[in-house]
């Protein structure tokens, strides 16, 4: 017998070692593999540890979440309102996601459904690109390049924007609209493509207007609201256009041809097939968006301003605001957690909201994907 | 919606929309990238002064060529004519006859008074109205030659340029004064016994008036001198120190070297030098502060040709050329970053990110194991699985936080911030990344790979070791690879473990309990808390392309492997 | 082919091993910590000492005077940076950590009010800069200068230099809610410079010619006019130790850096005011 086969063939005692062995592998294996179990139990601890000495107090709590009086450092009555601070997390998520969101699903669609593979292979990276890039790249671009353009010329490039992806978009979306409003009154096909095409152009026509008027405009500071929400939005936009392209990829080929041989146009393919398909998976995308967009610290930190009103009006997205993270990051340097003071707790008191926020939408995307991983098969 | 036309329309115009909306992402990109990677190339490549070789070869032992020193030897010999004039502007070769003559007419004025004994003997006992009065008139009899001849100097210095050399006459007289005052009450003092009050008026008769003329003349003197003063440091700033002394008597970096870089110089030229802050009262006698340019404040004064020779020569004093400077990213900063490199910077983040990532990685890997191949389903594989989700989710200020409150507060791997704490929050960070990515690299091993090597009666880890982890290793090493991007990128979680805005290189032993400066905090550090934030923009740009492209070359070597091996095995 | 790489691993070991052991025999170290305001002075402090004392290995964060005094407190550091004095909690649990801080005052720091180059305004008074900073003024107009809105930029609440400004100025009335905080010196100098109808405080240090310092109540802040006492807005700048260091030793050199001729230089030269003439 050769050497070889006699290592194949196991005796007794070095199958049992060979158990024990495996046992205790397997074992080390699991004690690795509930490290992030462990991390996330202690970071829940101990966050929760340091923000309970805050929360403890109920006039505390309802201060916290209700007043926009933000004076921590105060002396003899120090105030811990963070409604501004809560309130400007969230317009900035907002303004984030109404950039990201239409046109991190328009890029995945492209990118799936329009362009051949080759021009998706050149772009996709460029998309993996925009995730690559660190944040404090961003932030660093958000302050020393977007600011002072978004101050000095902000009303021009607002208005170009506007211009540029309003105006086709009212256009596109004014068609189907007069098509279907015309259908009720005329069946003669000439006029309703005729008043179809004067509709679109009145509403692209008067977005232009609005976007011209918005021209004159001037902000009076370029750290704002709208800097963060739209470098934010770049950073999100990575994450929402791989994961909606990897839901649109496992919609399966035979509905988009059955809907192209019932001779739906590929737009309607798209709209009311695929999309519908992939909902699921498009909302896990836009949650995931989400939470990046929530946990990111630097680009706020630099470009929102830090200011700790509440925009007037509340949709003003020319002021400045500030966020949780922005909050911890500038205010736990100076915080005197030797002393653990009430400031220093109020600052954890923050992040465990913002760990909360964070958890739920983890769950939220969770529950969204079962669905999706349950359509996919 | 029947009407195939506007079907048509809506259906390309979509098309356009969507094909626009990916013109938009690679606008996005060009245009963030397009500013950080031309204004990086500045720190690297720019237009440099002969200043920037002069810093090179004093501090950094490079060798001067020859037409270096020709440039330098040109470039100070450009200089010369205008170290000239302000040599001459601040210690005048006429100083000397300005002195004499104000010293005589001192002289002269001081012998009046001598002489007239009896006139402030006989003031002295005049009643109070009077005595004022006469007082007066004594005072302003005997000084007047004097202070007309101050007068006279004053206007004219502002022609001739003897400001400096005037206000320190000045001073000396005003000194002198005293002096003068003592002189007469001794000499009073003979002929009669003066009581206190008394010898105070004749302190008032002899000093009042000139030292209250002297003083606004030194006031108006001064305050163009010190017009001259910010004129002449912002020379010193462009150009650096005038000669050796000034050199060594400097003590920090910037003062040794004028600008080294021809856009800052510019903009120092412009800001500093042709243009200066100077301080004014207004009738009220408030301060403030007005922005006038020099030759407009000096008009008609010497001062007005050197800013004049200054505006004409600025390039042959500075010998403008393109440098090349690849110690950027060697060298190490100086005098807080604005001469030298980003070295430690550099060395920092490669230390954190090396240091997450020995932890991450082997921690990864076996947990992706344990996931794909070991565990069987069931409520704790979920609770784990689930747990790396939530960890994935945990914003990363809040790891920052974690680090602080946890690994330094409770269990003190590091007295404080240290590239271990760093490096253990950032493996944290990644983990879950890792773990995601090597689960789907195991999860794509083709079964037939299992069940062959069990066929061949490998044990499970024995198959694991040799075929399953082999056949993986490609697309988790690229996952490994791109998390490490994101280690080297992340701010957050090392401010409050493991970032320094200075310190030098660390030596790999000193990683456990020391801190290091990084890239990306140093980066938010440069650009928000530099005192002198214009003068190290290039330094700024230069780092947060270094810091990009660091990032960029990992996931450009993450999609090489990854075509690269994928060719060699497929399945 | 494996014997040269275990060799070639070897004596690499051994090099790391044998430069560590120098590297850690040869360097003493001074670490600091705290405020940003104390920042630059530190660092060109550390500068100037480390070119006559090369073996001293100076490492300094600024992260803020909260921060500096819990590294103090901890053992961290050597040297905590402060733009305030030690607050008495802070100095209790410092003490009660039998950690004894010392205060050096380094420099005396003006806080400069200043504004875009561009605007017309030339002087306020406390008054009016409180009036400003509390949300009564929101126009230049009402303090002589051009119809528009103030954009007022202050530092975060809980910086030294805010909490100056705030006991100074604002006799500890809140700021206004529409103010826009920023982290640091540097960055409110930059929002001031880049923003056309900003106000902003900050260091006289950082105060160079991108931005225009205002005179308040008619002072001009300088050296002169804050030693003097004359300007209203001034403040000491620290360094605390954990008692008084041993007297030579680096970390004395260091702290009493700004009592020799060369630190006054330098602490002059960096904008601040030195604490001896």
């Amino acid at each position: 017998m050769s050497k070889n086969a006699k290592n194949l063939i196991m005796d007794t005692r070095r199958r049992a070692v060979g158990g024990i062995a495996e046992s205790a592998g397997k074992a080390v294996l699991f004690c690795i593999t509930a490290i992030p179990t462990v991390a996330v139990v202690f970071i829940i601890f101990f966050i929760a540890k340091e923000a309970l000495p805050f929360f403890g107090d109920i006039s505390h709590l309802k201060e916290f979440f209700t007043s926009a009086d933000w004076r921590p450092s105060a002396d003899p009555n120090p105030h811990f309102g963070a409604l501004s601070i809560f309130y400007g997390t969230a317009m900035v998520t907002a303004g984030s996601c109404a950039v990201a969101v239409p046109l991190g699903i328009l890029t995945a669609v492209c990118l799936n459904e329009i362009v051949g593979s080759k021009t998706a292979g050149f772009f996709k990276p460029l998309v993996e690109l925009l995730a690559a890039v660190p944040s404090v790249a961003y932030g660093f671009f958000a302050i020393i390049v977007f600011a002072p353009l978004l101050q000095n010329h902000g009303g021009a490039i607002l208005s170009a924007l506007l211009f540029a992806a309003g105006v086709p978009v009212a256009a596109i979306a004014a068609l189907p609209v007069a098509d279907f409003v015309s259908a009720r009154f005329t069946k003669n096909a000439r006029l309703r493509k005729i008043s179809g095409f004067l509709f679109s152009a009145v509403c692209a026509a008067s977005v232009g207007c609005g976007a011209l008027s918005l021209s004159s405009m001037e902000i009076s500071s370029g750290t704002n609201a709208l800097n963060a929400s739209i470098i934010l939005a770049i950073m999100a936009l990575p994450t929402i256009v791989s994961i909606s392209q990897d839901a649109l990829a496992s919609v399966g080929r035979d509905m988009r041809e059955g809907s192209l041989a019932l001779g739906a146009t590929r737009f309607e393919t798209i709209f009311k097939v695929v999309l519908p398909c992939a909902k699921s998976g498009i909302a896990v995308a836009v949650i995931l968006g989400l939470m990046r967009v929530v946990g990111e610290t630097m680009v706020v930190w630099m470009a929102s301003g830090n200011s700790l009103k509440i925009p007037e009006p509340f949709y003003n997205f020319f002021e400045p605001v500030r966020t949780l993270t922005a909050t911890i990051a500038g205010e736990m340097g100076e915080a005197d957690q030797s002393t653990g003071s009430a400031r220093y707790h109020v600052l954890f008191a923050m992040s465990f909201c913002l760990l909360a926020g964070g958890l739920a939408l983890n769950a939220a995307s969770q529950w969204v994907g079962s669905g999706f991983k349950f359509r996919k098969k | 919606m029947n009407n195939t036309s506007t079907r048509k329309i809506l259906d390309a115009s979509f098309t356009a929309l969507a094909y626009s909306s990916l013109a938009a992402v690679a606008a996005a990109l060009a245009l963030f990238l397009f500013p950080i990677f031309f204004n990086g190339a500045g720190a690297f490549i720019f237009r440099a002064t002969v200043e920037h070789e002069k810093f090179l070869h004093e501090n950094l032992d490079a060798d001067l060529s020859e037409s270096e020193k020709k440039a330098i030897s040109e470039s100070d010999a450009a200089r010369a004519p205008l170290y000239k004039m302000m040599r001459e502007y601040e210690s005048p070769p006429n100083a000397e006859k300005l002195r004499d003559r104000l010293a005589k007419s001192y002289k002269e004025s001081v012998e009046a008074i001598g002489g007239a004994s009896v006139e402030i003997l006989g003031a002295l006992d005049k009643k109070a109205p009077e005595r004022a009065e006469s007082i007066r008139n004594i005072s302003k009899k005997l000084w007047e030659p004097y202070l007309s001849t101050v007068r006279e100097s004053v206007q004219e210095s502002a022609k001739n340029g003897t400001s400096i050399a005037l206000s320190g006459i000045l001073a000396e007289n005003e000194a002198e004064l005293a002096a003068t005052a003592r002189a007469e009450l001794a000499l009073l003092g003979k002929t009669k016994r003066l009581s206190f009050r008394q010898k105070s008026l004749v302190r008032r008769i002899v000093t009042e008036l000139p030292s209250s003329e002297i003083s606004a003349a030194l006031e108006t003197l001064e305050s163009r001198n010190r017009a001259y003063a910010s004129f002449r440091d912002g020379i010193a700033q462009l150009l650096g120190p005038r000669n050796k002394q000034e050199k060594e008597a400097a003590k920090l970096m910037r003062q040794k070297y004028g600008q080294t870089r021809m856009d800052t110089a510019r903009k120092v030229l412009e800001n500093s030098v042709l243009k200066i802050t100077v301080k004014e009262r207004d009738k009220s006698g408030a301060e403030f502060m007005r922005r006038v340019s020099v030759s407009e404040y000096f008009h008609g004064t010497p001062v007005e040709k050197m800013a004049e020779y200054v505006g004409k020569n600025a390039d042959a004093m500075l010998r403008p050329h393109i440098a090349a400077y690849p110690g950027f990213l060697f060298d190490d900063p100086y005098d807080s970053s604005i001469f030298g490199g980003i070295w430690p910077m550099v060395l920092g983040t490669f230390y954190l990110t090396f240091g997450s990532m020995l932890m991450a990685a082997p921690l990864g890997v076996a947990a992706a194991v344990y996931f794909s191949e070991y565990a069987r389903g069931g409520k704790l594989t979920h609770v784990l699985d689930t747990c790396v989700g939530t960890l994935a989710g945990v914003p990363s200020i809040v790891f920052g936080l974690f680090g602080l409150a946890f690994l330094i507060n409770t269990v003190r791997i590091s007295e404080s911030k240290s590239v271990l704490a760093g490096s253990v929050t950032l493996a944290l960070l990644v983990l879950p990344t890792i773990i995601r990515s090597c689960e789907e690299a195991l999860k794509a091993v083709p079964n037939s790979y299992r069940e062959a090597a069990f066929a061949l009666g490998a044990g499970k880890w024995r198959s694991i070791r040799t075929v399953i982890l082999p056949a993986a290793l490609p697309s988790m090493l690229t996952g490994i690879i791109i998390s490490m991007g994101r280690a080297a990128g992340e701010t957050a979680p090392i401010i409050f473990t493991a970032a320094t805005s200075t310190g030098a290189a660390l030596a790999i032993c000193d990683v456990f309990t020391q801190p290091t400066p990084a890239l990306p905090w140093n980066i938010y550090n440069l650009c928000t808390e530099h005192e002198m934030a214009e003068r190290v923009s290039h330094v700024q740009y230069g780092m947060v392309m270094t810091l990009i492209l660091i990032v960029l070359a990992l996931n450009g070597a993450a999609i090489w492997l990854r075509a690269r091996l994928r060719k060699k095995m497929k399945f | 082919m494996k014997k040269d790489i275990a060799n070639v691993l070897k004596s690499g070991f051994a090099a790391a091993l044998a430069f560590c052991a120098a590297a850690v025999s040869a360097e003493t170290k001074i670490v600091i910590d705290g405020s940003t305001t104390v920042g630059p002075i530190a660092k060109a402090f550390a500068d100037f000492y480390k070119e006559t004392h090369p073996e001293v290995n100076i490492t300094i964060s600024e992260s803020g005077s909260g921060n500096g005094v819990k590294s103090l407190m901890n053992g961290a550091c050597d040297i905590a940076n402060l733009s305030r004095f030690m607050k008495p909690a802070e100095f209790k649990s410092c003490v009660d950590k039998k950690i004894l801080p010392v205060a050096h005052v380094v420099a005396f720091d003006g806080l400069a009010v200043v504004v875009n180059p561009d605007n017309p305004v030339k002087s306020l008074s406390m008054r009016q800069i409180a009036d400003i900073y509390t949300g009564k003024i929101t126009n230049w107009k009402e303090v002589g200068g051009k119809d528009a809105k103030i954009v007022v930029v202050s530092r975060d609440t809980n910086s030294g230099t805010y909490e100056t400004f705030n006991e100074l100025v604002l006799k500890k009335l809140p700021v206004s809610k529409s103010a826009e905080y920023v982290g640091s010196n540097g960055q409110a100098k930059m929002r001031v410079a880049a923003t056309k109808n900003a106000i902003a405080y900050l260091g006289l240090g950082f105060a160079d010619d991108s931005v225009k310092p205002l005179s308040v109540d008619g002072i001009l802040p300088n050296a002169k006019s804050v030693s003097s006492g004359k300007y209203p807005i001034a403040r000491p700048l620290f360094m605390f130790t954990d008692g008084y260091p041993k007297m030579g030793g680096d970390v004395y050199n260091f702290v009493t850096l700004h009592l020799t001729k060369e630190g006054r230089e330098i602490v002059s030269d960096l904008g601040y005011i030195p604490v001896c003439e």
